[in-house]
């Protein structure tokens, strides 16, 4: 075989035997090619058909792929039911959440608002010193008397006045009631600031 | 549907290259159906993600190369290719009868089992010389030279009466 036949190598083992224009002038003047084309023409022309046994294998290998394909078609089947089932789960646990957290909120919301809509506590109120115009009075609220303190009744002459205020020192003495006493400080009450260690201490 | 019978055709048109194929990796005879139907069945498994430009063959082929390596390293064993066994049954394949007087017999047997697969997969299964390179390891400008080598021992010996006949 020549470089020119090598060109067409590719080409004249091919199988499909549709040889180009080329190929077929090529093989017009090579004895060379002719002979390889031929001898593969050969070939081909006296392959056997499938035998017995390789029907039988590859009726084997068919089953068993149909059985896989099947197989695979149910497992993809309860695959896709058991996805449909979890987001059916996921969708009502989400929803539950939801209706929970929205229950929390709306009681909340309402208990708010009855706070706000409650009246406030009764307040202890003073009686009017003017009567209404009816000329009764008429107390909104009125204290148990038992938290009402009782009078305090006292002696005024037991209580002494002393009048601060007074400059003279008569007028301190000028009631004999009271008790007052004027401090009058001797030189022998004096008081001496001595320092801590200058103090005696006498045991 | 339509892809099992499309899959169903393929099996068909694979399967004995297949199988040589895999005999021809080293792949013991017991095992090749085995090995073939997990390879059919992988790539049956991916049928659908299979890429319409690609060729189904080439694919199909590289994956049961894969499953064969993989088989390999779980039985931790040699590859034991036997040639005689191999040549013998590929010739099996091929009518030989008195009308081509020996004569496929006789072409085919002048290849080597390596040829023979490399005739399998280019001429009867029509693999582009790239992904033929893929499968078995070699590079593309070491197919085409097989190629080569394969038409010069095909056209040995060629009558020219026979190829009238057969052209």
């Amino acid at each position: 075989m020549t470089r020119t036949c090598e060109k067409f190598v590719e080409e004249l083992t091919s199988g499909n035997r549709q040889f180009s224009t080329e190929l077929l002038e090529h093989l017009a003047g090579c004895p060379e090619c002719q002979q390889a084309a031929a001898s593969l023409n050969l070939l081909a022309a006296n392959r056997k058909p499938l035998s017995g046994s390789e029907a039988a294998s590859i009726a084997a290998v068919l089953k068993m792929v149909n059985a896989d394909a099947a197989v695979s078609s149910a497992a993809a089947g309860s695959t896709a039911t058991n996805t449909a089932s979890l987001t059916l789960r996921y969708v009502l646990l989400a929803t539950l959440g939801i209706a929970i957290i929205t229950s929390i909120l709306v009681n909340s919301s309402i208990d708010q608002q009855r706070k706000a809509m409650q009246p406030p506590p009764p307040l202890r109120q003073i009686q009017p010193a003017m009567p209404s115009a009816s000329g009764a009075i008429q107390p909104e609220a009125v204290l148990p008397e038992d938290s009402l303190l009782p009078p305090i009744e006292y002696d005024e002459s037991a209580v002494p006045l002393i009048n601060h205020d007074a400059t003279d020192p008569a007028s301190e003495t000028a009631n004999p009631g009271t008790i007052a006493e004027e401090v009058n400080a001797s030189p022998a009450t004096e008081i001496k600031m001595v320092s801590p260690d200058e103090e005696e201490i006498t045991p | 549907m339509n892809n099992d019978r499309e899959f169903s055709r393929l099996i068909e048109e694979t399967w004995r290259s297949l199988g040589f194929f895999l005999r021809y990796l080293g792949l013991p005879e017991a095992e090749i159906d085995d090995i073939a139907q997990e390879a059919y069945l992988k790539a049956f498994k991916a049928f659908d993600r299979f890429e319409s430009g690609r060729s189904f063959k080439s694919w199909l082929f590289s994956i049961a190369k894969n499953t064969f390596i993989d088989w390999t390293r779980r039985q931790k064993c040699q590859r034991q290719f036997m040639e005689a066994s191999f040549t013998k049954d590929y010739c099996e394949t091929f009518e030989d009868s008195a009308n081509n007087r020996n004569q496929v017999r006789d072409l085919l047997s002048r290849l080597t089992s390596e040829e023979q697969v490399l005739i399998e997969l280019r001429f009867f299964q029509e693999l582009p010389f790239a992904e033929i390179a893929e499968l078995t390891s070699l590079s593309i400008g070491a197919v085409k030279m097989r190629m080569m080598r394969i038409l010069d021992k095909l056209k040995a010996g060629w009558q020219k009466e026979i190829y009238d006949q057969n052209l």
